[in-house]
């Protein structure tokens, strides 16, 4: 158990990198500044989230209220803290596979498989116990203040958002592992990390239909219905996960012995999960993690019947622009956070649209109202710009490149040249997602005019855009990883980018809804814009990408 | 072939310098040694002829051309290996091949023949077909020289070269190195493997805290210091400095 101990604190502190944080911020003051400024960036964008759970929740309490019914939050509460940290325990498993900490070292010490197990949960649980407590802390705070209740509810409160993130990541930890370990029986690692990872998405879809049901709706009839009626939320959600019913009841209770008695059994039982799956997993979770980077031979000789095939000559843009695709695709990590993201938003739709009628009938109540038909061509053009920022191709494409760089700067190509195929990559998979966006857009029967506009508006802005990522990661790229993971997920770049791109949604919304002028003038402004900063852009990158490239160390 | 001068480099703000005013010249068809204890400037000099690096001050020459002036022409002359071999893990060993032919633009025929004839001699023609992700160390020291060799350049720089390979490979790529400045090229490359310096240098320098501390043949070293080994004359000059 103290082995346990120790090493989680060792993994904790190389995934959180909190020490090295306060070791920046004695001698790398910039570092530090990123880092925190990272940090920053990301609850930015998530407060308006948190802000409007907030906004929510209050009002859920005022209309439960007037039924006598506002114990009802403190449940719900529960089951989305419950869900979300299931959700964020499967990513977080996975990414801890991908992050491989265990590394030779680790292995080769004199450590029980039971405390190797133990100390990993231990770290995921960390970053659980944050989600876990803005989740609880929203939701029960507004119903404490609301119901007055004492300085003894927010230690429960404490203690829940302790207990809650416990066994959904016990779950986690029970469905990973066994997949993994066949990964790593045939060998298929890379896939059965693309396949678990495209196993959250349903999860996460379903989450974001609840939150949309339940937090934004109008209706306080039809959401008491949808809560308390049989198969409703808490019915459902009850009988799939009875134990949240178990805690709610313990912290409605709180102040009786009945309450406390609740709240004890659960935490019992939250433990023997975790005793349960150390007994159960252990020595699987060991020998998938062992050989893990081991990767299936498939003894490729090189047989003079095929030589046309293999040895082909390439242009040298063609060659450069093969290889970012290549090496992008082909790292799990990349793809799911990149170029992946424009297939998933076809399947995702047809999701929203299977499991929620009344979306579709939002959506087409929507595209009659007039004015937003009218603009239709600058809403779908923003929505393509979203789309190819979120494949954070260009926003990391010199952090990508890691150490390698430094190999590359060796060979004879031109700067321009490099830069040209960095910008393809992104140019093409923007292309890609517009003509997705451009689809749904047919399909929803908007007229062809309005497509095209949309299009062109949506890709040349991405083209900006690109070319500004292309920029930042110049400026601040990550090339000193030893692990993929670092270059995307803990990268600023790609963050920054879309925050600019929501600032580019939020002056169209404020432009569209200010200035009254004909759709078709508006139309040539964003064309005419973006294409002169496009031309800027273009003449900033071309003057400066030599000194950009030798300024990299 | 290599003229070095003057040449300067200090890494980030403190402004220790890396590379303290160095001047060299490696001439065609030698075999040129650089020696130096750990940290002594070797993989600075030689990722500043490679054009990774920029130098503070001083220029370099590579066949008459600045690298400063002339970067893509310098480097299409220079076949590079890094002390480090962690590049493209993604790619296989095949895919790395074909991309540095076209780099080079390495016609069709030529680029089956070199690969074909290299990656038998390095024995790793089996495995090119793999991800160089599942390499281990010696084979992706193999296959980078490979890639470095392949387009026939007149200039070899290489930084630690035998470190990782397997004796029979140290063996045939010393044996090419020879060869390959017997022909009229040259070769650049960084060791602290003292016994592989003194049998195939034509000419040495040694290096330490970014000076060079001497120049010449082996032989001509020896005899300044009177001393039989170059191990022994290696020790005394960075000690005694
Ligand atoms: N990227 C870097 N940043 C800062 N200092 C460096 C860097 N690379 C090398 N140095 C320093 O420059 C000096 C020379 O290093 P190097 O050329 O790698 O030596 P060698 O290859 O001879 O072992 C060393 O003092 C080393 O610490
Ligand atoms: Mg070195």
């Amino acid at each position: 158990m103290s082995k346990a101990l120790s090493l989680a604190k060792i993994y904790i502190s190389s995934t959180y990198g909190i020490k090295r944080f306060f070791r920046n911020l004695k001698y790398n003051k910039k570092d530090a500044i990123k880092s925190a400024g990272l940090f920053f960036l990301i609850l930015l964008s998530l407060s308006s989230f948190f802000g409007m759970m907030l906004y929510s929740y209050i009002r859920m309490y005022d209309f439960l209220g007037k039924i006598d019914q506002q114990g009802l939050i403190v449940t719900i509460s529960i089951i989305f803290a419950s869900f979300f940290t299931f959700i964020l325990g499967m990513i977080t498993v996975i990414t801890g596979y991908f992050m491989n900490q265990e590394g030779d070292i680790i292995l080769s010490l004199p450590l029980r498989k039971r405390d190797i197990l133990l100390a990993k949960y231990i770290n995921s649980y960390v970053t659980e116990l944050i989600a876990s407590a803005v989740v609880m802390g929203i939701g029960l705070g507004v119903y404490g203040v609301k119901s007055n209740e004492g300085i003894l509810f927010y230690l429960i409160l404490v203690i829940a958002s302790l207990l809650v993130p416990i066994i959904p990541l016990v779950l986690c930890y029970l469905i990973v592992i066994p997949l993994m370990k066949i990964g790593n029986l045939t060998k298929k690692k890379d896939l059965l990390m693309i396949l678990s990872g495209l196993l959250v998405l349903p999860f996460a879809i379903g989450y974001q239909y609840l939150i949309n049901k339940v937090l934004v709706n109008n209706n306080p009839q039809y959401l008491i219905e949808f809560l308390t009626k049989q198969n409703g939320l808490i019915d459902v959600f009850g009988r799939v996960y009875y134990l949240s019913i178990l805690l709610s009841k313990g912290i409605l209770g709180y102040n009786t012995f009945q309450g406390i008695l609740y709240i004890i059994a659960f935490l019992i039982l939250s433990v023997s999960f975790v005793y349960l799956l150390l007994i159960l997993m252990s020595k699987i979770y060991y020998s998938s993690i062992i050989g893990g980077n081991e990767i299936n031979k498939k003894y490729y000789k090189l047989n003079k019947s095929e030589n046309n095939k293999i040895f082909k000559s390439r242009g040298i843009i063609s060659t450069l622009l093969l290889r970012e695709i290549k090496l992008m695709n082909r790292e799990p990590i990349y793809l799911l956070n990149g170029p992946l993201v424009i297939f998933l938003l076809p399947v995702m739709m047809y999701f929203v649209l299977l499991f929620n009628k009344e979306s579709m009938k939002e959506i087409t109540v929507m595209l009659s109202n007039k004015d937003i038909i009218k603009h239709i061509g600058i809403y779908g053009g923003i929505i393509i710009l979203f789309l190819g920022i979120s494949t954070s191709i260009t926003s990391t494409c010199i952090s990508r490149e890691g150490k390698g760089f430094y190999f590359l700067k060796s060979l004879p190509i031109k700067a321009e040249q490099l830069i040209l195929a960095k910008f393809l990559h992104g140019a093409i998979f923007g292309a890609i997602g517009g003509i997705m966006v451009c689809c749904l857009m047919a399909y929803f029967k908007i007229p062809i005019i309005s497509i095209i506009i949309a299009f062109l508006i949506g890709n040349i802005l991405l083209f900006d855009f690109y070319i500004i990522g292309i920029i930042i990661d110049f400026k601040w790229p990550k090339l000193n990883w030893d692990n993929p993971q670092k270059a995307m997920k803990q990268n600023i770049n790609p963050v920054i980018l879309i925050l600019l791109s929501m600032g580019v949604m939020g002056v169209s919304f404020a432009v569209i809804s200010k200035i009254k002028v004909p759709s078709s003038v508006l139309e040539m402004v964003y064309i005419g814009i973006s294409g002169i900063i496009l031309i800027v852009l273009y003449i900033y990158i071309k003057r400066n990408i030599n000194q950009m490239i030798d300024n990299l160390v | 072939m290599i003229r070095i001068q003057n040449l300067s480099k200090s890494y980030g703000k403190n402004k220790i310098k890396a590379l303290d005013g160095i001047n060299l010249e490696v001439k065609k068809g030698e075999i040129f040694g650089f020696l130096g204890p750990n940290g002594a400037g070797k993989t600075t000099t030689i990722k500043l002829i490679t054009g990774i690096l920029k130098m503070d001050e001083g220029n370099i020459f590579v066949n008459g051309m600045s690298i400063k002036d002339n970067p893509i022409e310098v480097k299409k002359q220079i076949g590079f290996v890094p002390d480090n071999p962690e590049i493209f893990n993604r790619l296989t060993g095949i895919e790395y091949l074909n991309f540095i032919a076209d780099v080079y633009e390495m016609g069709k025929e030529e680029r089956k023949t070199n690969i074909l004839k290299l990656s038998k001699e390095f024995e790793i023609e089996d495995v090119l077909g793999e991800s160089i992700g599942s390499y281990s160390h010696g084979m992706k020291q193999k296959l980078v020289l490979i890639g470095a060799l392949m387009h026939k350049p007149p200039l070899w720089i290489l930084d630690e070269p035998m470190v990782g390979l397997d004796p029979k490979a140290a063996f045939t790529l010393k044996n090419m190195m020879r060869e390959h400045a017997d022909k009229g090229n040259t070769v650049f490359f960084s060791t602290h493997v003292l016994e592989v310096a003194e049998k195939i240098c034509d000419r040495i320098a040694i290096i330490k805290g970014g000076k060079i501390i001497t120049v010449g043949t082996v032989e001509e070293l020896k005899n300044k210091k009177h001393e039989e080994s170059l191990e022994k004359l290696f020790l005394e000059l960075i000690e005694n400095e």
